[in-house]
């Protein structure tokens, strides 16, 4: 810290003091030193912003003065005085890191200004380290709190992962307990309605049908859920097998005959008598199952077209209808949880979660759905399973 | 009469196979656990076995499992008894030993004929 100090080295006594003199006036603090010795100690005892050295010292030459100075207290600048001129004199000096060259007499206004302007340096440089110490202080210290939120942030969301696995496993689990008590009114609603109990009337057997509809209505939804939460936790399982997949679309498409007679709809099949392929058959049947029960719920006029089609080492299945079809703008809602297209005029069916569902599996299984859709006009659906050769 | 040895610990679900096969004249012996159900199928020698897999105690898997390697075997066909959703415990139960599976929930129309298609 430079405090406005000032080592004076002269062997003349008169010219210390007078020099001593005017810069304590000027609110220096001074000290002086008649020999190079003296001066070499008095340095080592305090600090001092700037030495005024004379060449001429009886113990030894002022420039060894200056550069012991200027080696051991580079901070300190000399200013050398001298009694004969010569441009030797001052180069030499200079060269030896003097800050400032006068000759006696002197003038006492040029010393002190160029005193002043090297203190003033001095000021300035040490406010410069002082910042450029504050601004790494402050780089590291904001580096630091910022790796901080970021060991934070990632430790939040492990924990975020680890609780939305559970919450998925929680509710896998959960709804499988469900099952069993529905299992049971799903069966014994069975026993009753095939008269095993007894002969029913025939309002008996209607609203008894009606209990066993909604019971498997809920036994769907709570294995969708179980799926939902199965895939979402990573924990679903697919067991692959060689099969059939011509013959499965069939057995499916049968399996939709009385609810599209219902609806007075048309549905064809255009598929190869055998196509094996080697995937997870039951999930290969609930996507082709959701497909075509949404082509069938979502058409009212018109048909149904189902195509399976070998190409390049895949099979290619398709679902198209005649039905509402979906604008442009919805389609990415279809694929979402819940995500349903609200028509007005038309009663809500379903959950949602089919499409979100079967895309989840076909991209388990294959590369997910495509669907190419015409509002008003009907859609295609399409998903492809990879094969394994044998056709025919 | 055929006697079926039904391994289960929901009481409802007992009662339900129990009934269908009073009603088609089969014998039941009745079990809720893997551990009762490997002594009866060692004991009684049924002409099949109904395995649920959910059991409390050993499951369904390894009372297969024990039943297999018990030297009174003598290959009683074994079906298990699993949900859609639980893909593994199929497997599982195969590798186990068990001929087949049955899906619950249990359709009182179709069950007898699945039975009977290991018999
Ligand atoms: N073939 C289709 N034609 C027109 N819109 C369709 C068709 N298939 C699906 N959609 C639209 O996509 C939405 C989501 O379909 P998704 O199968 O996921 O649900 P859902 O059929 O309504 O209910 P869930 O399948 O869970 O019983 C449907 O509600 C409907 O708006
Ligand atoms: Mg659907």
């Amino acid at each position: 810290m430079s405090n406005n100090s000032l080592l004076i080295i002269d062997d003349e006594e008169s010219a210390c003091e007078t020099l001593s003199d005017i810069f304590e006036d000027k609110g220096f603090s001074t000290a002086t030193a008649f020999t190079g010795r003296e001066a070499i100690d008095k340095a080592k005892q305090g600090s001092f912003d700037v030495a005024l050295v004379d060449i001429r010292l009886p113990d030894m030459d002022g420039t060894e003065v200056l550069v012991e100075f200027t080696k051991k207290y580079p901070e300190m600048a000399c200013i050398i005085i001298t009694g004969n001129a010569s441009l030797q004199n001052a180069v030499n000096a200079l060269d030896k890191g003097a800050k400032g060259y006068f000759i006696k007499p002197l003038v006492m206004v040029e010393v002190i200004l160029r005193v002043e302007e090297l203190i003033e340096k001095q000021h300035l440089q040490e406010e410069l380290i002082k910042h450029r110490d504050h601004l790494e202080e402050l780089v590291s210290e904001r580096t630091k709190e910022l790796e901080e939120k970021t060991t934070q942030l990632e430790l939040a969301n492990t924990k975020l992962k680890e609780l939305d696995r559970l919450k998925s496993m929680f509710i896998a689990g959960m709804s499988h307990e469900l099952r069993t008590p529905l299992n049971s009114i799903i069966g014994f609603t069975g026993i009753i309605l095939m008269g095993m109990t007894g002969e029913l009337n025939e309002e008996q057997r209607k609203q008894l049908t009606m209990v066993q509809s909604s019971a498997n209505h809920l036994l769907s939804l709570i294995n969708d859920v179980i799926d939902v939460s199965k895939i979402e936790a990573g924990k679903v399982e697919i067991a692959t097998g060689t099969f059939d997949v011509a013959a499965l679309t069939w057995s499916v498409m049968d399996s939709f005959q009385v609810a599209v007679a219902e609806k007075k709809l048309e549905m064809t099949i255009d598929a190869p008598k055998k196509i094996e392929v080697v995937s997870d058959e039951r999930r290969v049947q609930q996507v082709l199952v959701n497909l075509i029960a949404n082509a069938v719920k979502f058409t009212d006029t018109g048909k149904v077209a189902i195509k399976v089609r070998e190409r390049a080492g895949t099979v290619e299945v398709s679902v198209s209808d005649t039905g509402i079809g979906i604008k442009e703008e919805d389609i990415e809602k279809l694929f979402k949880a819940f995500g349903q297209v609200p028509i007005k005029g038309r009663t809500k069916e379903g959950t949602g979660l089919g499409l979100y569902l079967s895309e989840k599996i076909a991209e388990l299984l294959g590369d997910g759905i495509r669907v190419e859709s015409k509002f008003g006009k009907g859609s295609v659906f399409t998903f492809s399973l990879p094969t394994t050769g044998t056709s025919g | 009469m055929k006697r079926i040895l039904v391994v289960e610990d929901t009481k409802a679900n007992m009662y339900l196979i129990g009934f269908v096969m009073k009603e088609n004249g089969y014998d039941m012996i009745e079990t809720t656990t893997g551990e009762e159900g490997v002594e009866l199928a060692v004991k009684e020698m049924p002409d099949m076995i109904l395995m649920d897999i959910q059991l409390p105690g050993i499951d369904g898997i390894e009372a297969t499992r024990r039943i297999r390697e018990s030297k009174a075997d003598g290959e009683i066909p074994i079906a298990a008894l699993t949900s859609f959703a639980m893909t593994g415990d199929r497997e599982q139960a195969l590798k186990a030993g068990c001929n087949g599976y049955i899906e619950k929930p249990i359709d009182p129309k179709t069950i007898m004929s699945e039975i009977e298609k290991f018999l």
